[in-house]
């Protein structure tokens, strides 16, 4: 059944009044990627240095790099003063590269006509950019974004010489999560609309579980895509509910093997009910894995 | 500009001898000028007090983000290189004629020091200029020492303009 869900991620920027910041993970990056984090320990070996972060990210620089010292110098001076390093890793997450990440207070977002955009901050008199084709684009604008409605300051990395922004992490009062959550596919939301619409021979009671089930799954899908919609749109509050109503689940699961007798039909409604469930789930699942996972620094009052 | 007990005004050729330094100098990252001036100026202005010199900061503000300052450079992939703002030191300089000229210490715009009219109009726009003491903030509402517009970077400004220009000095990455 899971073979009909599509999982879509999207960091959310949530204000939390506590001075550690939580790193910005995208796991399941398969491509080469940028990431801040703050070195925890260094182990130089034989073959060179095993790099330990807070944020669980392990590098190693083998003494054959030509930067090693200066990768090395890098490292240790984030792990002395606990500020973020820049860690990029090549599309197969083998090797890698360390850069000096830097922090200013951004002032302006300006959306260029390719899609990308011009980032400009209090202090430094370069134009920053955030490339069009850059697969986190929403991402560092929703950060900067909030960030220069906060007046607050950040850590970034960029690519030389066109100062392209990397990755941005707050660097004081703004808190980074990163919540999962799983939508039913468009094919099977067009045919819940079907079995809306559909004239079934059934009993009326049955009839009415059979629709409330297919408009619960519209709705809860829509509603989904909408949250994933504003929380990319640079929104700075969104909310998102994921978890569908217990009595619509206990609905879904009689109808998973519900019998009528047009079978074309009986197979839509089940399978609607069976992804239903799964949708349910499943986010049920990364609900509780979000809430375990951020459980010391959530707000008491979410 | 000159405050009582302060340095008298150099000569032009220590001023041009002191520009020499500058631009001969590797750790300014001079091939570089996409960032990183707020930087440059403040190592040559501790360079240029550790000579017994009195140095103050000139600002040329862009007028707008859409509007900015900007320098042609055959380096960069757009073949110019923009800024919200561009700083640098200056100098009392003493003509020939015996005039005493404030005059602007940029490696990275000239071949040598220039008159502050000259340094602005350079800048490909027109500018606000803003003229500051050692340790007076540019945009006083925003705060900070004067190393940059802004409150100072989180590991201060001798520390991060050291390794700013250090990493600018670098390949790109």
């Amino acid at each position: 059944m899971t073979e009909t869900l599509t999982t879509l991620t999207s960091p959310i920027v949530l204000r939390v009044n506590v001075p550690n910041h939580v790193p910005s993970q995208r796991p399941g990056e398969t491509r080469g990627f940028a990431k801040l984090v703050i070195v925890r320990e260094i182990k130089e070996e034989d073959f060179g240095a095993t790099l330990k972060s807070r944020e669980g990210i392990n590098a190693r620089i083998p003494r054959t790099d030509v930067n090693y010292a200066s990768y090395l110098r890098l490292a240790e001076r984030s792990s002395e003063r606990q500020h973020p390093i820049g860690v990029l890793f090549d599309e197969t997450a083998t090797t890698c590269k360390l850069v000096r990440a830097d922090n200013d207070v951004p002032t302006q977002l300006l959306d260029e006509e390719s899609g990308g955009a011009r980032v400009l901050f209090e202090g430094h008199d370069g134009v920053f950019r955030i490339r069009p084709d850059d697969p986190q684009s929403a991402h560092l604008r929703a950060l900067l974004g909030e960030a220069i409605k906060q007046h607050l300051r950040v850590w970034f990395i960029v690519r030389k010489p066109d100062l392209a922004l990397l990755d941005v992490l707050p660097a004081e009062g703004m808190r980074e999560f990163q919540i999962s959550f799983v939508v039913a596919p468009e094919h099977l939301v067009r045919i819940a609309d079907e079995v809306l619409r559909a004239r079934i021979r059934c009993s009326k009671a049955l009839l009415r579980e059979i629709r409330a089930v297919a408009k619960a799954f519209i709705d809860e899908a829509d509603e989904l895509r909408r949250g994933l919609r504003e929380i990319q749109s640079s929104a700075s509050i969104a909310q998102i509910t994921s978890l569908s109503p217990a009595e619509m689940i206990e609905k879904a699961k009689r109808l998973r093997t519900l019998e009528l007798p047009n079978k074309e039909l009986q197979e839509k409604v089940r399978k609607v009910a069976s992804s239903y469930l799964s949708v349910a789930e499943e986010n049920q699942r990364l609900f509780q894995e979000f809430q375990e996972k951020y459980r010391r620094v959530l707000p008491t009052t979410s | 500009m000159t405050a009582p007990g302060s340095p008298p005004a150099i000569d032009a050729d220590q001023a041009v001898a002191i520009f020499a330094e500058f631009a001969a100098e590797g750790d300014l990252a001079l091939r570089f000028p996409a960032d990183g001036c707020y930087a440059r100026t403040h190592l040559m202005v501790q360079r240029l007090i550790n000579k017994g010199l009195a140095p103050t900061k000139v600002w040329a503000f862009a007028a707008s983000a859409t509007d900015l300052l900007w320098v042609a450079n055959t380096d960069h992939p757009d073949g110019r290189v923009q800024w919200g703002y561009h700083v640098a030191p200056v100098l009392e300089v003493r003509e020939p004629d015996g005039a005493v000229r404030e005059l602007v210490f940029d490696p990275i715009l000239f071949g040598g020091p220039v008159i502050l009219e000259e340094w602005r109009d350079a800048l490909h726009d027109t500018p606000t200029l803003v003229q500051t003491a050692l340790g007076q903030a540019p945009i006083p509402e925003r705060g900070g020492s004067g190393y940059w517009p802004g409150p100072d970077p989180i590991e201060g400004p001798d520390v991060h303009a050291r390794e700013t220009l250090e990493d600018y000095g670098r390949p790109g990455t």
